[in-house]
């Protein structure tokens, strides 16, 4: 049907060959920054760790800092000098690529590869996230910032020269000499991460240091001369990361196949305390099975990955590989190395001596527990475990691995049951005191936990499941280009509905790469 | 079996949209009309415009010349994802020399014969290796070169005034498509470059008419059947996984439109003309962009779990009309010299949807001049100038490919020669 355009719309086009005939563009497009009655996006500062850094796959790199949240919320507000401490490709870390994506084989990076891009900005970053950092080093509250510093490069990088003076070796002097319009504050992770990453083995910041230290921060950032708007973020429940998720499940069901029904596991002693009243003294006790189909009973970390084929492994028996006896017997002498509890020398004798490693294992257990419970119970406790006519204890690699009492499987590669309820109840309680602040609060811990419950959400088209290769990098700990992605667009959905920002851009998520680090051949 | 890692969603998806793009400047005398000369056409030109025309061509006829093409297209995306709000990238300036070249023979009065030698689709889009829009497309070009041999008949005079009536068959010879695009599914970025040529001739036939009922006013039609072009040549990836991606083969076809026209001339005195053409282009034909790979490869699947030697780009394309408005004076002040002077408005065939950087297209107002000057009984000169400026287009579908605006003008340049002997 033929269909001529109007006479108007002719003479419209008329003019417009006349006026336009030579200029490149027809119209401007509106790139100020986005500013409301509430909100000033025009400084925005943002505070954190790894997570707000932009980390992901095991490093800090070029490619991913771009997708970092704070930087895709900086674009949408139009914000157009947020200057990140970019590192080169692939990164300071150590990224982890994939040489073959189907088998799911990997390499990583040299940690210190990347080179710093930008260090000589001439004012603070605007993304201050420091991987690693605790909500202490805010204030640098319990003094220990520049010590961290010491086996930690992010320091250096994101605080450059403000570390080498005491007095402003802390995240807030970079806001005091930015002063924010707007902070985006996301501590505390770190603060329990590494308890759950470890076994439960490394310590967490006790809740009530927590509250101390976040409210002292929140007080810090509320009494900035810009007086910023204040974003606080939840801490999401670290037990549901990949990195405890992901390897239970498959041993599970390989073990089932074999016919074992459970492992048997080293635990914590835990006194009795506010966030598990029961503690953990009884010496039976100390050495649990682990129903691994359960994952409230137990989480296997990712750092056991290359210890389970072990499973089963016996000193005694003819048949087993040598190296298989001695990758278990090493982990317990690195164990008691990083304890400090024996030197690099004995270490080498003790991986000689089969024997003298039982013995030297079963004194620094009693050592444990008489540093947890006090010498009186101590006596106990050794004498029980030191029965041999007992179910459990001593050590002896002759028994198979994992399989009996007596060669139980290290603590740091399973958060048991006791340990799980430890790090729930201590992120609930850091979540309380994050939400008591009267700052405006982002849920990444219901966000997350939704994403959990349901196995997966699709936005944008885009199905994301709280699995590696989806909403989590390959590291299983941080997200993905498009798990930050999500984050950020939440944020921006908070400072619409809560801040009235509503000119802020959407976040498109099919839109951001996904930028699967990789090792080609060709 | 469950894959280690969950990972889905890798899209390779060629898109050429490219040839999405006629070109209608077949002729420099034609240029200086825009195109509107489907009723005029008396020339050698003909062949393209409206093979009848040809019957009224006269002795030997020699007609040459180029039309140099310069788009200039700007892109500001409006997303942010992948950067800053608002911020212009320009496309790379290229030129393209569209060349056409017409012989024609008068066998006896009313009849003559011809052959032509054009380039209907053609062109070619470059943008900066790391611009924003790099996993749409860096660079992509198409070529097609037609032979169309013809004939035009004066048909006996039955006293309803001249009617001539023309067929010819349009052979397309010569032809390439290349694109390269970047995969930023990995860091390091890969990349992905298809080449191919044109497999064996594809042919169709265009047919005319023209009748002259009056000496005011001449009526033109012509139609062109559509053409099937096959492509096959080489698709390379760099820097991608093996287990995914391998080089290898590949093919694909592309229907090339049908069109028709439908003219009126009016001729109010001996030296001028004015001319209104119609132009339909049956653009539905480029429904989809199918790409055969020779090896099925795994990064093919979204769900990289079935090896897959297709893709599929959805083109979707809508059949659209041209307004083509021209008119010629001949003998201006001097004995000799021709002036020309066209308009024309375009409804671009590509649904927002389906526009990308391989070519940003729009609807386009266009405005030509054109001169000839007979420098010898035997020569004349030709010369044109097509001024394009496309309306402004913003693409907001969450379903295009790169969201943003764009704006696109470009000049056109041409010279050429007649010889009549």
């Amino acid at each position: 049907m033929m269909k001529f355009p109007e006479l108007k719309h002719i003479a419209t086009i008329l003019l417009a060959v006349l006026l336009f005939a030579s200029c490149e563009d027809y119209n401007d497009l509106d790139t100020g920054v986005v500013e409301t009655d509430q909100v000033d996006m025009t400084t925005y500062a943002a505070v954190g760790n790894s997570l707000t850094a932009g980390l992901q796959s095991g490093a800090l790199y070029e490619s991913a800092q771009e997708f970092s949240f704070p930087a895709l919320v900086a674009r949408a507000a139009k914000v157009n000098d947020f200057e990140q401490p970019m590192v080169s490709d692939p990164g300071i870390g150590g990224l982890i690529q994939i040489t073959d994506i189907i088998q799911g084989s990997i390499t990583r990076a040299p940690a210190d590869e990347g080179q710093p891009l930008n260090a000589g900005l001439n004012r603070p970053y605007n993304n201050l996230g420091i991987p690693g950092a605790l909500t202490a080093d805010y204030l640098n509250a319990d003094g220990n910032l520049l010590s961290r510093s010491q086996s930690n490069p992010f320091y250096e990088l994101v605080l450059r020269s403000a570390l080498q003076d005491p007095a402003t070796a802390n995240i807030h002097s970079q806001l005091e000499a930015l002063q924010p319009t707007l902070v985006s504050f996301y501590l505390g992770n770190n603060d329990i991460l590494q308890y759950a990453t470890s076994g439960g083995i490394a310590p967490f910041t006790a809740p009530s240091q927590f509250q101390n230290d976040y409210s002292q921060a929140i007080n810090a950032v509320n009494s900035l001369d810009s007086s910023p708007a204040i974003l606080v973020y939840t801490i999401p429940d670290v037990t549901t990361i990949p990195f405890l998720t992901s390897v239970g499940p498959q041993l599970s069901s390989n073990l089932m196949e074999q016919g074992v029904p459970q492992i048997v596991v080293q635990k914590s002693f835990i006194e009795g305390n506010p966030l598990f009243p029961e503690g953990n003294s009884d010496p039976v006790e100390q050495i649990s099975t682990s129903e691994l189909e359960n994952p409230d009973e137990s989480l296997v970390t990712q750092t056991a990955q290359d210890i389970l084929p072990l499973i089963g492994t016996s000193a005694a028996d003819p048949s087993a590989p040598d190296d298989a006896v001695e990758a278990i017997q090493q982990v317990w002498i690195d164990l008691l190395l990083s304890a400090g509890a024996i030197s690099e020398a004995e270490a080498e004798a003790l991986a000689e001596n089969q024997e003298q490693l039982e013995q030297t294992l079963d004194q620094f257990l009693i050592g444990q527990y008489e540093q947890t419970f006090g010498s009186a119970q101590a006596q106990a406790f050794a004498s029980s475990w030191n029965d041999e006519t007992n179910d459990v204890g001593p050590y002896d690699f002759d028994q198979p691995f994992a399989l009996s009492p007596d060669n139980p499987m290290h603590n740091q590669f399973v958060l048991d049951g006791d340990e799980i309820t430890i790090s729930n109840n201590v992120v609930s309680s850091y979540n309380s005191t994050i939400q008591a602040q009267g700052a405006t609060i982002i849920d990444a811990n219901g966000i997350f936990a939704d994403i959990v419950s349901a196995g997966s959400i699709t936005v944008n088209g885009v199905t994301l499941a709280p699995e590696i290769g989806s909403f989590f990098s390959f590291d299983g700990v941080h997200p993905s280009s498009r798990g930050y992605a999500l984050l950020a667009k939440e944020t921006i959905e908070i400072l619409k509905t809560e801040l009235g920002a509503e000119e802020l851009r959407d976040i498109d998520i099919s839109e951001v790469p996904q930028g699967i680090p990789v090792v080609n051949e060709n | 079996m469950r894959k280690v890692f969950l990972t889905a969603f890798l899209f390779l998806i060629t898109s050429m949209t490219l040839a999405g793009q006629d070109i209608y400047e077949a002729g420099v005398r034609a240029n200086g009309m825009l195109g509107a000369y489907t009723a005029l056409a008396n020339d050698a030109s003909s062949i393209f415009y409206n093979p009848a025309g040809l019957a009224k061509a006269n002795g030997i006829e020699v007609i040459g010349g180029a039309t140099f093409i310069s788009p200039r297209t700007t892109f500001r995306n409006t997303t942010t994802e992948l950067g800053p709000y608002g911020l212009e990238q320009k496309m790379d300036k290229q030129t393209f020399t569209i060349p056409n070249f017409y012989g024609s023979y008068q066998i006896q009065e009313g009849l003559t014969a011809g052959l032509g030698v054009y380039v209907p689709f053609g062109l070619g889009t470059r943008w900066d290796d790391d611009w924003i829009g790099r996993a749409s497309s860096i660079e992509a070009n198409i070529e097609t070169v037609f032979i169309n041999p013809a004939i035009g008949y004066t048909l006996p005079d039955f006293g309803i005034g001249d009617v001539h009536i023309g067929a010819g068959l349009t052979i397309l010879a010569s032809g390439s498509v290349q694109q390269r695009r970047a995969i930023t599914t990995f860091v390091p970025e890969g990349e992905f470059n298809l080449e191919g040529t044109l497999d064996s001739p594809g042919y169709g036939y265009n047919i005319g008419l023209k009748y002259e009922p009056v000496d005011l006013i001449t009526f033109g039609f012509t139609y062109r059947s559509g053409v099937k072009a096959e492509f096959s040549g080489d698709a390379e990836f760099t820097n991608t996984p093996d287990e995914l991606f391998t080089n290898t083969g590949g093919s694909t076809s592309i229907d090339l439109p049908a069109s028709f026209v439908g003219a009126i001339a009016v001729h109010p005195s001996e030296q001028l003309t004015v001319e209104f053409d119609y132009v339909w282009w049956g653009w539905s034909s480029f429904d989809a962009l199918v790409i055969n790979f020779d090896e099925a490869m795994l990064g093919l699947d979204p769900q990289l779990e079935q090896p897959q030697d297709q893709t599929t780009n959805i083109r979707d394309y809508k059949d659209v009309y041209q307004l083509r408005l021209g008119s010629e004076y001949r003998d201006a002040f001097v004995d000799g010299l021709t002036l020309r002077a066209g308009f024309t408005y375009d409804k671009t065939p590509i649904r927002e949807v389906r526009v990308d950087p391989t070519l940003p297209e729009a609807d386009r107002i266009q405005w030509a001049l054109g001169v000839s000057y007979t420098v010898l009984p035997e020569l004349t000169i030709d010369a044109g100038y097509i001024h394009i400026r496309a309306n402004e287009r913003t693409i907001e579908d969450p379903e295009a490919d790169l969201r943003g605006v764009y704006n696109t003008l470009a000049y056109l340049p041409s010279i050429g020669f007649t010889l009549k002997l």
